[in-house]
């Protein structure tokens, strides 16, 4: 499951990355998403453990590039979602392999996908909005209760993943 | 930094660069979910476990057949650890025949897991002292490994081939009656002489034949007393004389023929001490039965081929450990200088019989396997030449006296034992008779 999850999220990654770049100022640039995404399938293929640091870093590097092209606002953040989780599961699945496979490990791909939705999501979405949002003036206790609301939340998140 | 840190923390280094050299917020804004997912990783940061950890083996001291159940109970006495990895290392010459030694899990306080998985090892002494743990978070970027002290010593016994009786005649033998004839006159099954009668004698024992020659006499029938004798076992573990092949080493078909003689001769109440001689020097002083048998095959599971410059030569052979005019089995492929020695403890009054592994046979055996190289016209020369050393060698040993077993390790060493003694004990040079 762990490693058909990674081909997908690998996949859709340089997917939705190759069609924002099609569609931008400079379409040749998707050759290099095309050529980073089909090096990172293969080499997870053969379980590789070195492809997906150096994959993540190009993924980045293209998100940052897609802000600059003007492609629709949060497009780059999904792009960017999208490769981290895949990066987390290339990891999560070397350490599986370390252990000596599936069989040795007690860990259920499902729980760790929920605490990753959980701690990445949220992030992602907060990005989203800063880059939806215009400047707004606030009124400074409004604020300070928006804040501590934040934090409570986040505090509620921790000790969900946490059980 | 730690080193699974360092991906993150270089994306969220690019993010706020390259925002900072187009002046772009909302590339800066795209490292919100790194550091969301560093704040998470760093907050279920394991602190130092408490952990019981148990080790249960089903025994220590088996044969190379045998295989051994191991089970590692694992108790968390501390805080809930997300990810908790074990891995029981596995020395060189363990196979683990089922189960596993390794495990990725989660442990909740006071959570037990139980590790499973039976091994089968190589012969020698095989130790564990440590095994190696890792905590992290959920998503493995706060990592502490160390080494649980959990000590694990495992002794594994040579094969024992079950060898028929082997017929022994040293110069002297022990007081009690054993499978050994000992050239002196008493209650035994064979026949040594015959004698006047005397008062005392047995009827059934008078022979009649004699007497009925003799109408003033009686004679009577002598049988040969049989007692056991004093034996040396001596295994040859210089690196000098022992060679290996990729997949199996000559020194083992010794250790195994070592093992074998010693059961054997043990069980013909014989008394038997060995010395590994080689990159050190083990005794095993003499003994007798079950005990002696175990304190043997314990020294051999121990014994490897080594070099050590003192013990070289075999002159330094301790030979206050052997007693006088036993009989000694040396078990060596053999090196030129040792010939000397060997004829020296002949002359000393020792019985020596010597098994040489025939290491010629062996290496080109292991090379045919390999490849086909043995076509090759310089190695069939040096075959022969190395050939021709060795029975140079082994023919200056014979004129020695000392009994030669050249033994070929694809054959029975038993066999070869009882064809050659047949033809020696016929030979009254060794001593036999006629």
């Amino acid at each position: 499951m762990i490693h058909a999850l990674t081909m997908i999220t690998i996949s859709l990654t340089t997917i939705v990355s190759t069609v924002l770049l099609l569609f931008s100022r400079y379409p040749s640039v998707a050759l290099v998403t095309i050529f980073t995404g089909i090096i990172w399938l293969i080499l997870e293929i053969v379980q590789n453990r070195y492809v997906a640091s150096p994959s993540l870093v190009v993924f980045s590097i293209v998100s940052s590039v897609l802000i600059i092209f003007d492609t629709p606002p949060g497009a780059a953040a999904v792009v960017f979602g999208l490769a981290f989780t895949a990066w987390d599961l290339c990891r999560f699945k070397q350490r599986i392999l370390v252990a000596g496979g599936l069989e040795n490990s007690h860990l259920a791909a499902s729980d760790h996908i929920k605490k990753l939705s959980l701690s990445v999501y949220p992030g992602l979405l907060l990005t989203i909005i800063a880059m939806n949002s215009t400047t707004v003036t606030i009124n400074f206790y409004l604020l300070v209760a928006t804040a501590g609301f934040a934090l409570f939340i986040f505090y509620r998140a921790l000790l969900l993943i946490s059980k | 930094m730690k080193n699974n840190l360092v991906i993150p923390v270089v994306v969220i280094f690019i993010f706020i660069i390259s925002g900072l050299i187009t002046l772009n917020g909302d590339i800066i804004a795209l490292s919100i979910p790194v550091i969301f997912y560093i704040t998470v990783s760093l907050w279920f940061s394991p602190g130092k476990p408490k952990l019981d950890i148990k080790r249960e083996i089903s025994r220590n001291w088996v044969s190379t057949k045998c295989t051994v159940e191991v089970a590692i109970n694992i108790t968390n006495k501390g805080e809930k650890i997300e990810e908790f990895s074990f891995a029981d290392p596995t020395p060189c010459g363990f196979e683990i025949i089922d189960g596993t030694n390794k495990i990725l899990t989660s442990l909740s306080p006071e959570e037990n897991v139980i590790l499973r998985y039976s091994l089968r090892a190589k012969r020698g002494t095989h130790s564990i002292t440590h095994a190696h743990i890792c905590v992290s978070d959920n998503f493995g970027l706060f990592k502490t490994n160390f080494n649980y002290h959990l000590p694990f010593e495992l002794y594994v016994k040579p094969p024992v081939k079950k060898y028929d009786s082997i017929p022994v005649r040293p110069p002297r033998t022990r007081g009690f009656s054993g499978p050994v004839p000992s050239r002196q006159s008493g209650s035994g099954m064979s026949f040594f002489a015959v004698r006047e009668y005397q008062s005392g004698d047995s009827l059934r024992h008078i022979n009649w034949k004699i007497a009925a020659r003799h109408q003033s006499n009686l004679y009577t029938n002598v049988y040969q007393k049989d007692r056991v004798a004093d034996i040396a076992l001596i295994l040859d573990s210089r690196s000098i004389v022992n060679s290996n092949s990729e997949n199996e080493s000559a020194f083992e078909h010794s250790v195994e023929a070592t093992a074998s003689l010693a059961t054997s001769l043990l069980n013909d109440t014989h008394r038997v001490s060995l010395i590994v001689y080689g990159d050190s020097m083990r005794n095993v002083y003499p003994g007798y039965g079950k005990i002696q048998n175990e304190n043997i095959l314990k020294a051999l599971s121990e014994a490897k081929p080594g070099f050590n410059y003192a013990l070289n030569n075999l002159g330094y052979l301790p030979t206050r450990l052997i007693p006088p005019r036993s009989q000694i089995i040396f078990i060596s492929p053999l090196v030129s200088n040792d010939i000397q020695v060997l004829s020296m403890l002949k002359m000393r009054g020792y019985a020596v019989m010597l098994i040489c592994p025939n290491m010629i046979d062996f290496e080109v055996k292991s090379k045919k396997t390999k490849s086909n190289s043995v076509k090759d016209i310089h190695l069939k020369q040096a075959t022969k030449l190395a050939g021709l050393q060795r029975a140079f060698r082994l023919k200056k040993a014979k004129r020695a006296g000392i009994v030669v077993i050249d033994w070929k390790t694809s054959e029975s060493l038993p066999d070869k034992i009882k064809q050659t003694l047949k033809t020696n004990f016929a030979n009254p040079y060794f001593g036999g008779k006629r």
